[in-house]
């Protein structure tokens, strides 16, 4: 290792001013270091290769750039804007990034950057060759920046330098080599001609290569000038307001930021969560949302208190509003005719005195755009008639109710209509009806059951991809084979406990089994309890790629009939799954517990287990009921149960709560994947065994890291409900003369909630319990410096502080808390980067948008079966239902059987003749013939499957019976 | 993610510089003559530290005087317009007053404070400019204001920053680099493989030190040289007006 | 078994030589090995087997004999302490002093309590170095006429290795200008005493040899300066630029070469025009 000193000649400064949030100057001083070193990583320089230099490890980064005859330079907003068709296999296979690109990318999109700097990893260098050459170091390509030249342009010139350093550098006169810079500024082009530099525009690039697929890829990115005077006015939303304004209007209490939910019922009613305020605010009205899509973070100012109001109670889906066309209509208004309507319906029967704040979206601070799945609205494209290959805009639906229709441009809509797409948004100008978009790709035709199981991954942004070959590398070479090695035994830190009896209990098929459990009497009487949970941090090393994408993953996602692996199945489904007759490496947490339940020592122990067996749910009650089996296993099956019972009593008498939700399970028919029934989970003893034990070692490793770790210990907290949550069921319920949810405390709760009975229907109390969990705030991971320690409560468990730690192999927060554990008992060092406290943060926040999205996935699938179950019925069929919300257009039922939720509508029930009313106190529709529906009645309806032919969604219709 | 790529794959770091390479080093002795008994100061890339050297002396406060060795007193202070905003209160008293502590210490073993017994020597550091952390620059300037000060000396202690990006072990870290990653400080008694200073600030690896060490006294023995070369040219200097 | 290059320059740390047949003097060291450093910066010199390395930069090093200026900082038990511009203040005894009434005059607890009288806090004087001590520093004496308390001038400051050594350390200057040069670098400017008409009646007034002497030490004591001429300050300013020239310059000063640069002065009518940078480098150059 040498030490170099720089000479002075090599050394050029930035100086610049710049302002910080706080209104202050700051005076940056920066020292550049020009080189004559920095490789223009192509094969075909001999020069640049012998002038290498090696990094720390004594690597020399080698030559990326192929001896092909064209090189592309990208600018900015090539990146930015068409990131897609740079990681097209089909085109830009040898592309020099210069750095000026890649910083400019970096402060504007980290995901941009982040995929950009995966192209030039090695890993797909046949196809794809990026390298990012660092034109600011490079004495051939630096510049200082001149007066009065600002910074754009600046960057544009020093752009065109690198592109003229790479024609010259690498010209030969044998071959037609050139390097051409693609963008799609006009200026810069221009400038390249008069500068006698190659260039091309994006557009002109993927023409040249021939490809009509690709065309259509390309984004038309016209100056923004040009596109609003071809453009017609459109209609104009309210323009954003500049970030000055929004930062002095937030300093001063005038502007509050939140996070916009829309409404699932109504489209067009969403409310804004604001900090310091109990009640989140309401947005009614397109024009009043203001171009803001669902989980954006907004700036909204309150309107003057006159014209706050009431959430919407009408039900309004953006599948029945009549999409209008662009180009053809001239529309001056935002809302349609049929919103305008609702509108003033909903305006008309306002009752005054129980308006809510409601305010307006005056600007957006991030944007929560992702990938969205949808299909071509039928005005636009007949499927089976012949593209004619001109270029138009069509609009697409997406599967999400919530998002707005997006416009793209096609040359195939006829080819696409009736498929699956994938959309990206990439702009909602003010003057623009519908928000600007791409097209990215085709899933498959509508109904085809891989499109519709992609279709419900992409848009709950679910990583299925296969595991990446550097994640693969991470996992043990011996494969199948691997074995536990028996000398970790002799260091004295891992135990040996293959002589207990361990056995497993699970749902019936598990095969990534990631807890066990054992119990036996000691000699003094006190019981010795253990819970052994699979010991993936051993195989899961911190920071590696197996790490990194599992953090990524952040859990596995149970699908219907499918399950997307958090961890590669050799370490699920094998080498850590506690198999039975097996050894197995182990976390386990062993109590001594007297027999009237107390706690006497806890120890924490990594181990070598051997499984006796693996219980199904069933067969272990069996056991445990089965007088005449009184072997060691049967006997621990006993004491579990007996103290599982104890532990459970104690936590209900502290006041844990018991919802239900009805959890459905698939049966599948053949092969052929249509269901042909769907039953509710029934549970067992067993369950509430096992689950009792997995509670009580989840709460005892959330001490000992908490004890260890006080900053960093990853916890996982369930914030009390606010009383006014329940006010509406609680309003339901007086109404129909049952007790009310008393909201004091969790026990509170779960007692008020046993008296709730109807005797003459014993379902009703599950009802209520069902419609209890839906005023529930939800649970959350978060870092236990974040907040004080009374805040760690979990209000469901009824628990003071609570963790994930029994399920590693499938939840990834199990992970990072089975590696705080191992440095809690010192067992081994944590990680450094697990004591930065933002790295656990940003784990958290992922794990709990990905948990999230995960069981939204999981229930996306179990409603696309049982719709799919329902399509393969001749006959609609006749089901029990309740109504749990009513609106004033239609009712919302909710059928036990099949755990079915859906509307009837007021169209199906009641006619022009006959209408119906809406008997809002009461919570109730009254139809003509004097049938009076309200809340919580139970009645007959008719379901079946519906396909709709404007979107080509099926939708489950439900009707009176 | 931070706002800039500390180190990129193509081993490149913010300002250009690949791991191993120092930022431009300057130095020189006796600049402020007519102030003190010994002067020097250095650059660092950006940053820029003066010293004075005031002694041996005869104490100001009799109270102070040790009767066996002289006593050296380092006072750190940093201009309000050293960092890229003007602050009335620079890096509070407590910080300085700690480096002001450190520098004791560390030249305590080297200074020959025995053959000068019952006086004192006053050390003022002044930072003009501070570009990564300063405590390297304050031990280089004052080696050399000691040296220049004719104060006897075991040897120079030269002094270099090492930061870690991750496994990577960067030279002489500038103030993007000191403000995101751990780093260390580490100076070097002459021609050793030795560190006889090393002082770190945040958390670092106790498997990650050893590679930064040996690169910190790698860039140390570079920065020594530089200050040996300057140290002579000054006493060519001097010799030359004697001559006259 | 090297040999140490004799004009050699070294820095702190460096070896000269790994003979243990040396002795070490100043600025050198032994390390563990037994082989000899520099502790500092400076140049080598060798007196027979002697090795110093004699620092280029540095205080003021008090030598015996040394014709030095000093300014009392403390008045102590029996003593005085002198600054020197030395690593130490120097100490001058009670003992050391010439006091009126005779050389030899016995030293009496009056004479202690009235320490004052003669020398206090602030007042210059010039003296030489009795003796060293070890540890750096030293004593002085003003057992002569040529030593005692410093009036009627001004004092000037330079590097005190600038300061060649000569035999005669103060020199009549021409203008009616005295100079005391002292080894430590402190340099006092004063009017001539031969002009000083007033001393020379007294004396023949008086007319007693003991009166003489105790006269002459009265003077010595004296506090307040006599009547100085405009011209003889200006000429004195005027010289004090000149030395502050060749400071700059960095030139070695000596009594003939203050001569000369006052020569080379008078170019230039007004002394102010000596404070300007082009004006010194000026005047140095036409020395060498």
């Amino acid at each position: 290792m040498i030490a170099k000193r720089s000479s002075k000649q090599s050394v050029a400064h930035k100086v610049f001013v710049r302002s910080t949030k706080a209104g202050n100057a700051h005076k940056i001083f920066r020292e550049q270091y020009l080189r004559d070193d920095v490789s223009c990583g192509s094969v075909k320089c001999g020069e640049c290769s012998g002038k290498a230099q090696p990094d720390f490890k004594g690597d020399v980064v080698p030559p990326v750039l192929a001896n092909t005859d064209l090189y592309c330079v990208v600018d900015t907003n090539i990146c930015l804007k068409a990131i897609d068709l740079l990681e097209h296999p089909d085109c830009f296979t040898d592309v020099v990034i210069p750095h000026t690109v890649l910083e400019e990318v970096r402060n504007q999109s980290i995901s941009v950057y982040t995929r950009l700097r995966a192209l030039t990893s090695t890993s797909f260098q046949s196809k794809k060759r990026f390298y990012v050459y660092h034109n600011e170091f490079s004495e051939s390509t630096f510049s200082q920046r001149q007066r009065m030249e600002t910074v754009n342009d600046y960057n544009d010139r020093l752009i065109r330098l690198v592109t003229k350093y790479y024609n010259e550098h690498l010209s030969n006169p044998k071959s037609s080599f050139k390097a051409v810079l693609i963008t799609n500024d006009r200026l810069n082009l221009e400038k390249c001609r008069s500068e006698n530099i190659l260039a091309a525009s994006l557009h002109d690039y993927v023409t040249e290569l021939g490809n009509a697929k690709l065309l259509d890829l390309v984004a038309i990115q016209e100056d923004a000038a040009d596109l609003k005077s071809k453009q017609k006015n459109e209609t104009s939303y309210a323009p954003y307001i500049s970030t000055s304004a929004v930062l002095s209007g937030l300093n001063s209490q005038h502007l509050h930021q939140g996070k916009l939910s829309i409404s699932r019922y109504n489209y067009l009613e969403a409310s804004v969560s604001v900090q310091g305020s109990s009640k989140p605010f309401l947005v009614i009205g397109r024009d009043m949302m203001n171009r803001a899509f669902d989980g954006d973070k907004v700036v909204v100012e309150l309107l003057p208190k006159s014209q706050w109001r009431k959430p919407l109670q009408t039900l309004t889906e953006a599948d029945q509003d009549a999409g209008a066309a662009d180009d053809e209509e001239q529309e001056s208004s935002i809302l349609s005719e049929k919103e305008r309507l609702v509108m003033l319906e909903e305006a008309r029967n306002a009752k005054p005195g129980e308006a809510e704040p409601t305010c307006k979206v005056v600007a957006v601070l991030k944007r929560n755009w992702r990938f969205y799945v949808g299909n071509i609205s039928s005005e636009f494209a007949k499927h089976g008639e012949r593209d004619s290959g001109a270029l138009r805009s069509v609009l697409v639906r997406p599967m999400d109710k919530r998002i707005s229709q997006i416009r793209i441009q096609t040359r195939r809509p006829n080819e696409l209509a009736g498929k699956r797409i994938v959309v990206a948004v990439d702009d909602w100008p003010s003057w623009s009806r519908f928000p600007q978009g791409h097209f990215v790709k085709a899933l498959g035709d509508i109904e085809d059951h891989q499109a519709e199981t992609e279709a419900i991954l992409l848009e709950h942004d679910i990583e299925f991809r296969p595991f990446p070959q550097a994640a693969m590398d991470c996992l043990p070479a011996e494969g199948d084979n691997w074995k536990p090695d028996e000398l970790v035994l002799t260091s004295g830190k891992r135990r040996d406990l293959r002589d207990l009896n361990i056995c497993s209990i699970d749902p019936p098929g598990c095969q990534d089994i990631d807890d066990a459990l054992h119990a036996h009497v000691l000699p003094n009487g006190n019981y010795s309890l253990g819970v052994h949970i699979a010991d993936v941090s051993h195989f899961v090393e911190a920071d590696t790629p197996l790490d990194l994408e599992g953090a990524l993953r952040a859990t596995s996602t149970y699908l219907v009939d499918r399950r997307i692996d958090m961890l590669p199945s050799l370490l699920g489904t094998n080498l850590c799954s506690l198999k039975p007759y097996v050894e197995r490496y182990a976390f386990s947490v062993i109590w001594e517990m007297t027999p009237e339940g107390n706690i006497v020592n806890t120890d924490f122990t990594k181990s070598l287990i051997k499984s006796r067996e693996a219980f199904e749910y069933t067969e272990a009650q069996a056991k445990h009921d089965d007088k005449s089996q009184n072997d060691d296993l049967a006997q621990s099956l006993r004491i579990l149960m007996k103290v599982s019972k104890m532990l459970k009593q104690k936590r209900l008498d502290a006041g844990a709560l018991n919802l239900a939700s009805p959890e459905v399970k698939i049966i599948m028919g053949d092969e052929m994947n249509d269901p042909t029934e769907v039953k509710i989970k029934q549970a067992v003893d067993t369950n509430s065994l096992v689950e009792e034990f997995m509670l009580l070692a989840n709460i005892t490793v959330a001490h000992k890291i908490y004890e260890h770790s006080p900053q960093t210990a990853m916890l996982r907290r369930h914030p009390a409900p606010p009383a006014t949550n329940f006010d509406v069921i609680n309003d339901q319920l007086r109404l129909k003369g049952f007790p009310q949810i008393a909201t004091s405390s969790s026990k509170a709760v779960a007692d008020s909630l046993d008296t709730i009975v109807d005797p003459k229907d014993p379902f009703f109390n599950t009802l209520i319990r069902i419609l209890a969990t839906r005023c529930m705030t939800s649970a959350e991971y978060f870092a236990a410096g974040n907040f004080a320690y009374p805040e760690f409560r979990h209000y469901g468990l009824a628990t003071e502080i609570y963790t994930h730690f029994t399920s590693p192999i499938r939840r990834y927060a199990d992970v990072i808390v089975h590696r705080q554990l191992e440095a809690a008992i010192g067992y081994k060092h944590l990680p450094p980067s697990h004591f930065v406290k933002a790295n656990l943060e940003k784990i958290v926040d992922n794990n709990n948008n990905r948990h999230r999205n995960a069981q939204l996935a999981g229930r996306a699938s179990v409603e696309y079966f049982v719709g799919k179950m329902l399509k393969s019925q001749k006959e609609p069929m006749v089901l029990e239902g309740y109504i749990i919300k009513v609106f004033s257009n239609g009712l919302g039922i909710l059928v036990p059987k099949y755990g079915l939720e859906s509307i009837i509508h007021i169209e199906d029930i009641s006619s022009e003749e006959e209408p119906a009313s809406f008997d809002e106190s009461n919570y109730a529709l009254i139809l003509a013939n004097g049938r009076k529906l309200s809340i919580f009645d139970k009645i007959n309806v008719k379901v079946e499957s519906q396909l709709h032919e404007a979107t080509g969604k099926r939708s489950v219709k439900m009707t009176l019976g | 993610m931070s706002r800039y790529e500390i180190y990129s794959p193509e081993g490149l770091r913010v300002d250009g510089r690949r791991y191993n390479e120092l930022r431009y080093f300057k130095c020189a002795l006796g600049t402020h003559a007519h102030a003190a008994d010994g002067s020097a100061m250095v650059e660092m890339g950006t940053s820029q530290v003066v010293c004075t050297v005031k002694g041996p002396q005869e104490p100001q406060q009799r109270s102070s005087m040790d009767t066996k060795k002289a006593v050296l007193r380092v006072n750190v202070h940093v201009a309000p317009f050293s960092s890229i905003t003007r602050t009335k209160h620079t890096s509070n008293e407590k910080q300085l007053q700690e480096l002001s502590m450190n520098l004791e210490e560390t030249f305590a073993d080297v200074v020959l404070a025995h053959l000068a017994p019952r006086t004192e020597i006053i050390v003022d550091l002044h930072v003009l400019a501070q570009d990564g952390n300063i405590m390297a620059g304050c031990v280089n300037a004052m080696c050399l204001g000691l040296i220049d000060a004719g104060v006897p000396m075991l040897d120079f202690i030269a002094s270099v920053g090492v930061a870690l990006a991750d496994s990577v072990p960067l030279l002489d870290p500038n103030h993007i680099e000191c403000s995101e990653l751990p780093n260390l400080t580490v100076g070097v008694t002459g021609k050793s493989n030795k560190a006889s200073l090393v002082i770190a600030e945040k958390r670092i690896l106790l498997d990650r030190i050893k590679p930064s060490l040996d690169l910190a006294i790698m860039g140390c023995k570079t920065v020594h040289d530089i200050m040996d070369e300057q140290v002579r040219i000054r006493l060519n200097s001097l010799e030359d007006r004697i001559k006259r | 078994m090297e040999e140490p290059s004799f004009s050699g320059l070294f820095t702190p740390g460096e070896l000269i030589t790994d003979d243990p047949m040396w002795m070490r003097g100043h600025g050198t060291y032994t390390g563990q090995d037994r082989k000899t450093y520099s502790s500092v910066a400076g140049k080598l010199q060798r007196v027979n087997k002697l090795l110093t390395v004699k620092q280029l930069n540095g205080r003021y090093d008090p030598l015996v004999g040394d014709h030095i200026v000093g300014r009392i900082t403390e008045v102590g038990n029996r003593k005085w302490s002198v600054e020197l511009g030395a690593t130490q203040d120097a100490s001058l005894q009670l003992g050391s002093v010439n006091l009126p009434g005779g050389v030899l005059r016995r030293k009496s607890d009056d004479d202690e309590l009235n320490m004052r009288e003669f020398l206090k806090e602030g007042d210059l004087l010039n003296a030489e170095v009795q003796m060293v001590y070890q540890d750096g520093g030293c004593a002085l004496h003003t057992r002569s006429l040529r030593y005692g308390k410093l009036r009627n001038g001004m004092l000037c400051t330079v590097p005190p290795n600038l300061i060649l050594r000569q035999v005669t350390q103060s020199h009549d200057l021409e203008g009616g200008v005295e100079a005391i040069i002292g080894a430590n670098g402190y340099i006092w400017l004063r009017q001539s005493q031969g002009q000083k008409p007033e001393q020379q009646t007294t004396r023949k007034a008086n007319g007693l040899n003991r009166l003489e002497q105790d006269s002459d030490a009265a003077l010595i004591f004296k506090d307040t300066n006599d009547e100085i001429s405009i011209q003889t300050r200006q000429t004195i300013s005027r010289y004090y630029n000149c030395i502050q020239a060749l400071a700059d310059c960095e030139m070695m000063i000596f009594g003939s070469r203050l001569r000369e640069i006052y020569e080379a002065s008078l170019v230039y009518a007004d002394a102010a025009e000596l404070l300007k940078i082009e004006v010194k480098q000026d005047l140095c150059r036409q020395l060498k």
